[in-house]
């Protein structure tokens, strides 16, 4: 009788649907707030939000953010602010994907993005240059550097609401 | 000392001194401020300081201090609160800065700072380091009651000449930069334009902000109103590491910073991304010239030498070390005669190094030469030197200041900003030059005589001293012959006045440069001056004694370990088989260099190609001050240490290591692994420099007042002192028995007939290392000369003519500047502005001719 | 190296061979249990059926290392047990391969101190660097594919190497 009841539930879980996961053919969706790899955006018009402040790099538990800025100019110009990020670089390796960084962002600039698929055969591929993390250019936007009127950006950071 | 009371509790104070400064050093309290600062006079502008204040009820009597119930004092409160910064304290000063009207007040003096002022934080460079942010966090309000949208919109990258930018927006008005330009730096630059919101900060003079101190106002400024060109958004101030340091520049040893930071656009190495000075208040207090604070490029520069060169074939090409070490032993163990010339930037380690490397292959002390070899008196600073402990701080009423042949601005910039703030407080200056400087309007006794006369016009004040029987002989030695001699020097009536001023001062100081001054003249000139200073008793005592105005930063220090210009001379005559020339350029600066192309074998270490590595047959590339250890001595006597800040450039080495190899490989000797070995056994060696151990150097003290530090109040991390604020040796005057000696000079002129070219010392010069910063480049003039008009007049020459010059058989092209400060009869030709060498010692001119015509642009 | 540098490709049967020890090795990779930190918890997820390791051969997670194949590194070691793991790499028999799973053991993490190994590849070769702190399963089993990647692009006269 023992051997019944044990082959029953032995039975019973093969009759119900499969439990597993069948990564990597299938992907599981990740929830809205799951926290993957960065990215940095862009304005609809193609500029970086990115303004090189490095505070990102400051609030990194981890050490992981690298930010070299230096000053727009009118004939290049990266951001609408003064200043953008000549270097940003992020090693995957080291980061522990908390999302201080987004919380430190003062323009919304740098987001935690739902990709994980991140594995690498060296070491050195795990740091993430700026091209590798800035978003594609929008449609109908321009790829920076842009040229612009002058005056046309005098603000040193683009303009925020009020903070609350 | 007097008592005053902060928030009831009772300090023991020095009296006369601010109140702000007090509050901090000595009750730990921190009176938040924006306009004041220690170093300069209170203006009450920001209204920040607000404290309630009063006094202790005294009884009428008898003074003693009346208490009430408690048995703490009583005091009287003012009715209203009041600005701590324009307060001195005096006895019964009694302050409350923890009530809850004085919290209120601070809350709405930063929230009405804030309306006006943009939210750049994020991006500001003063973020992080930055008086108005961190006071904003502990005294602000958190919430306003403006409109954010009714901000200030101004201009934001202003410059203010091409070394500093200025934000309209984030300035509050404090004026510091404009009082410091002003009232320190005596530099009429910047003013306030407008009233009212629309006021601003403007500069007024042409080119614009024409300082040689601009820098500092950075520094001061309490948000990041004014920033660098240099550093702008080069990196945020918390990612920097501090490295203390020298700066390599002057005789002034002052103290610096150097902020060093990885940079992935020089592959990766941790680099200098600005240079901030460090608060050592017996040197530079808080202040470094531009020229410390931009001149930091050559450090990193592209045409930094990376690898050991030697000749073959008449060029020079890259080897390894161990074949130009072989080629070096070799030439040197069969060498007939050795030499070395010393560099002003070598330290004291590499001096000593390659001190005990010429005298192990057969050298003696004369074959060790410094450069520049403008100056002598090694021996008179040893005895009269500027007594230890020392202090421009504690100069003022009853001092008096005097200047002898040299344009100190141009030649040590920090001294000059000294001098002159003592002289605010009340010192005398008197200046004894050729032509006018800087510093005469702000002398009492602007004292011309004839250039090459120099030894005459101290002469003459020596004589009017002993005839108008102010001297004291008790110490002098050899007395009896100077006074004989004195009998034949006529003494000008001119100097009466500044001799008496001398002879009853309190204390003296005396500047010995050495403008229009050959090489034998100088020897005399020093000792003049220690006559001077020994027969009015103002030697041995602080803040007496002679400073010499070296032309380099580390020339005391070479002077010290038995360098002389003596020998540099000799060498140059007679240039020895094998040469070492450590760290200078000799062949391109001076005329007089030129014969060294005769020299068998010349061994060259530096840290750029130039003329002097073009005769070289082997070149080994050396280290910049920033990539190691070092010691280097003040013109003050001050032994101070410099870290290592930034990684090592190619294969370069320290000098002191060079040369340590190449003598353990000749006499076996062991090779010192590191700076502060080699400094061990200059302890032992040398007595002067017995407490100069690394340890000893690097001792720190607690200064009044405090500026930077952990709060932050007055802006930068860097103003904090960490590493050592050195040593100074004692001069042999100071030893009350020690007989000193005083020695005629004879003040012979030269009899050559023609104009006197005199070659003056300009701070921003094409010198092989600070011509490499590039953001100075519109600093450097163009090589020009200075005629008088009445010569420019004789030989049909007008402003802006390019001129040929021929001297002992050199020619130079210059452009010419008609001066009316120039005294008929002399040029003055500024030195290592060309690429062309110069004359270092003044001589007579040969014939002058017109190459090119002014533009006509230039004429006005 | 020396067959193939002196005889050239030497056609189908190597060539077959390879790609089918390869795929062979692929197939039954046995992790050894080596949980150090929080990591392991995502380990054993990656284990449970939700993920299901043994889809790829993987269930056996050995405590022995003679029997193990794939030494998976989940955590921080810190510098007293850096001697161990190396000794258990030793133990282990070849073919072998390393995984370091999640930041600490790839490269120290937030743990930038004296007490921590900062990163793995310095006392064992690491072949793959799984990022994530720790890393969801998918990101491990997403390491698990970049070792089979590199596993059948191994040249024969790379086995006895391994």
């Amino acid at each position: 009788m023992g051997l019944i009841n044990g082959l029953m539930t032995t039975i019973k879980h093969v009759l119900q649907e499969k439990a597993t996961f069948q990564y990597p053919e299938v992907e599981r969706p990740v929830r809205e707030r799951y926290k993957g790899r960065h990215a940095l955006k862009r304005y609809d018009n193609g500029m970086e939000k990115c303004i090189g402040c490095a505070l990102c790099a400051a609030a990194c538990p981890a050490d992981a953010i690298w930010v070299e800025a230096a000053e727009n100019t009118d004939d290049e110009r990266y951001s609408p602010g003064e200043r953008y990020a000549k270097t940003y670089e992020i090693n995957m390796l080291r980061c522990i994907f908390c999302g201080y960084c987004e919380d430190a962002c003062p323009t919304e600039a740098i987001v935690l993005e739902h990709e994980y698929k991140l594995s690498f055969t060296d070491r050195r591929d795990s740091i993430y240059t700026k091209d590798m993390l800035i978003d594609p250019v929008p449609p109908g936007g321009q790829d920076t550097p842009h040229q612009v009127e002058p005056h046309s950006y005098d603000r040193p950071i683009p303009d925020m609401e009020n903070p609350k | 000392m007097v008592t005053i009371y902060i928030d009831g509790v009772g300090y023991e104070v020095p009296a006369g001194t601010n109140l702000v400064d007090v509050a901090k050093f000595y009750a730990d309290n921190d009176i938040p401020v924006f306009c004041y600062h220690p170093k300069m006079a209170p203006v009450g502008m920001c209204r920040m300081c607000l404290v309630e204040m009063g006094s202790v009820e005294k009884d009428k009597e008898s003074g003693t201090v009346l208490l009430d119930e408690q048995g703490s004092p009583k005091i009287r409160w003012m009715p209203k609160m009041q600005t701590a910064c324009t307060q001195t304290v005096y006895d019964g000063l009694a302050i409350r800065t923890n009530t809850q009207q004085v919290t209120e007040a601070r809350e709405d003096i930063v929230e009405f700072l804030l309306t006006s002022h943009p939210l750049d934080c994020p991006i500001c460079d003063k973020g992080g380091e930055c008086p108005l942010q961190n006071l904003t966090m502990r005294h602000g309000p958190g919430v306003s009651v403006f409109y954010f949208e009714d901000k200030m919109h101004l201009a934001k990258h202003v410059p203010l000449g091409e070394l500093i930018y200025l934000d309209r927006e984030r300035c509050i008005q404090c004026a510091r930069c404009i009082r410091f330009s002003d009232e320190l730096a005596g530099d009429d630059v910047l003013a306030f334009h407008e009233r009212g919101r629309a006021l601003q900060i403007v500069t007024v003079s042409d080119p614009p902000f024409d300082s040689k101190f601009s820098g500092n106002t950075t520094d001061i400024c309490p948000v990041g109103a004014l920033t660098t060109a240099d550093f702008r958004f080069g990196a945020r101030p918390w990612e920097l590491k501090e490295v203390p340091s020298i700066d390599p520049y002057g005789p002034e040893g002052a103290n610096i910073s150097l902020s060093t930071r990885l940079d992935r656009d020089s592959g990766g190495g941790i680099i200098i991304k600005r240079v901030m000075p460090r608060q050592n208040e017996h040197v530079n207090e808080i202040w470094i010239s531009d020229k410390t604070r931009f001149g930091h490029h050559h450090t990193r520069h592209i045409d930094r030498l990376v690898t050991p060169l030697h000749r073959e074939k008449n060029t020079l090409i890259e080897t390894t070390w161990d074949k130009a070490f072989k080629q070096i032993i070799d030439k040197l163990k069969g060498a007939t005669s050795v030499g070395a010339i010393a560099g002003p930037g070598l330290s004291n380690e590499d001096l000593w190094e390659l001190r005990q490397l010429v005298l192990a292959v057969g050298g003696s002390e004369k074959s060790l030469g410094i450069w520049p070899a403008t100056m002598s008196g090694g021996e008179v600073v040893k005895q009269v030197g500027i007594a230890k402990g020392s202090n421009f701080n504690t100069m003022g009423k009853g001092t008096v200041i005097v200047l002898v042949a040299t344009d100190l601005e141009e030649e040590a910039p920090i001294w000059w900003l000294r001098a002159k703030a003592a002289r605010d407080r009340g010192a005398t200056v008197v200046v004894l030059n050729g032509r006018p400087t800087k510093m005469d309007r702000y002398a009492k006794f602007s004292l011309r005589h004839e250039y090459g006369d120099a030894v005459g016009a101290i002469n003459s004040l020596t004589a009017h001293i002993v005839n108008g029987n102010h001297h004291k002989a008790d110490r002098a030695e050899g007395f009896a012959e100077l006074q004989k001699a004195l009998k034949k020097v006529k003494a000008d009536d001119r100097y009466a006045a500044a001799a008496e001023a001398i002879a009853g001062a309190d204390n003296v100081v005396v500047f010995c440069g050495a403008e229009g001054v050959t090489l034998a003249q100088h020897a005399e000139l020093m000792q003049a001056c220690a006559n001077v200073l020994i027969l009015t008793g103002h030697v041995g005592r602080t803040n007496n004694g002679l400073i010499p105005v070296w032309p380099g930063a580390n020339t005391q220090g070479a002077i010290d370990l038995g360098y002389t210009a003596e020998a540099t001379a000799e060498l140059l005559q007679n240039p020895p088989a094998v040469l070492i020339v450590a760290g200078c350029n000799p062949v391109g600066e001076d005329i007089a260099a030129a014969n060294l192309r005769n020299a068998d074998f010349v061994i060259v270490t530096s840290q750029f190609d130039t003329a002097t590595t073009a005769i070289a047959d082997v070149v080994l590339p050396q280290q910049s001050f920033a990539e190691r250890e070092g010691t280097f001595t003040s013109g003050e006597r001050r032994v101070q240490r410099f870290y290592a800040a930034q990684g090592v450039i190619g294969e370069s080495f320290p000098d002191w290591k060079i040369f340590a190899q190449v003598r353990h490989a000749i006499d076996k000797s062991t090779a010192k692994v590191s700076a502060g070995a080699v400094m061990a056994e200059i302890t032992k060696s040398v007595a002067a420099y017995s407490a100069m151990g690394y340890k000893n150097l690097a001792q720190v003290e607690r200064q009044f007042p405090d500026v930077g530090g952990t709060d932050q109040y007055y802006g930068g991390t860097a103003y904090q002192n960490t590493g050592g604020i050195g040593v100074q040796w004692p001069v042999s005057a100071e030893n009350a028995e020690a007989k000193l000696n005083v020695v005629p000079v004879s003040s012979e002129k030269s009899k050559a007939k023609g104009l006197l070219v005199v070659p003056t010392t300009l701070l921003y010069d094409r010198g092989m290392l600070f011509v490499r910063s590039e953001i100075m480049s519109l600093r450097i003039p163009p090589a020009h000369a200075n005629f008088s008009p009445a010569d420019a007049q004789k030989l049909k020459l007008q402003d802006g003519d390019m001129v040929e010059i021929n001297l002992e058989g050199a020619s130079l092209t210059v452009q010419i500047i008609v001066n009316e400060t120039i005294p008929a009869g002399v040029i003055t030709l500024p030195k290592c502005l060309s690429d062309q060498p110069g004359p270092f010692a003044p001589m007579v001119a040969g014939s002058i001719e017109k190459v090119a015509q002014a533009l006509a642009a230039t004429g006005d | 190296m020396g067959v193939s540098s002196k005889l050239g490709n030497l056609g189908v049967v190597t060539t077959k061979l390879e790609d089918a020890v390869n795929w062979g090795r692929t197939r039954a990779m046995w992790p050894m249990l080596f949980g150090l930190a929080c990591c392991a918890i995502e380990m054993m997820s990656t284990q449970a059926p939700y993920y299901d390791a043994s889809r790829f051969g993987m269930e056996l997670m050995r405590a022995s290392p003679r029997q193990a194949d794939l030494m998976i590194v989940a955590g921080r070691v810190s510098r007293k047990m850096a001697p161990v793991l190396r000794q258990l790499y030793d133990q282990m028999p070849e073919p072998k391969w390393v995984l370091a799973m999640g930041d600490c053991a790839s490269c120290g993490g937030v743990f930038n101190n004296y007490a921590i190994v900062q990163g793995v590849d310095e006392i064992v070769p690491v072949d793959v660097y799984v990022a994530g702190c720790p890393p969801r399963p998918e990101q491990l089993i997403h390491g698990f594919m970049t070792l089979h990647e590199k596993v059948k692009e191994m040249k024969w006269y790379e086995w006895a190497g391994k």
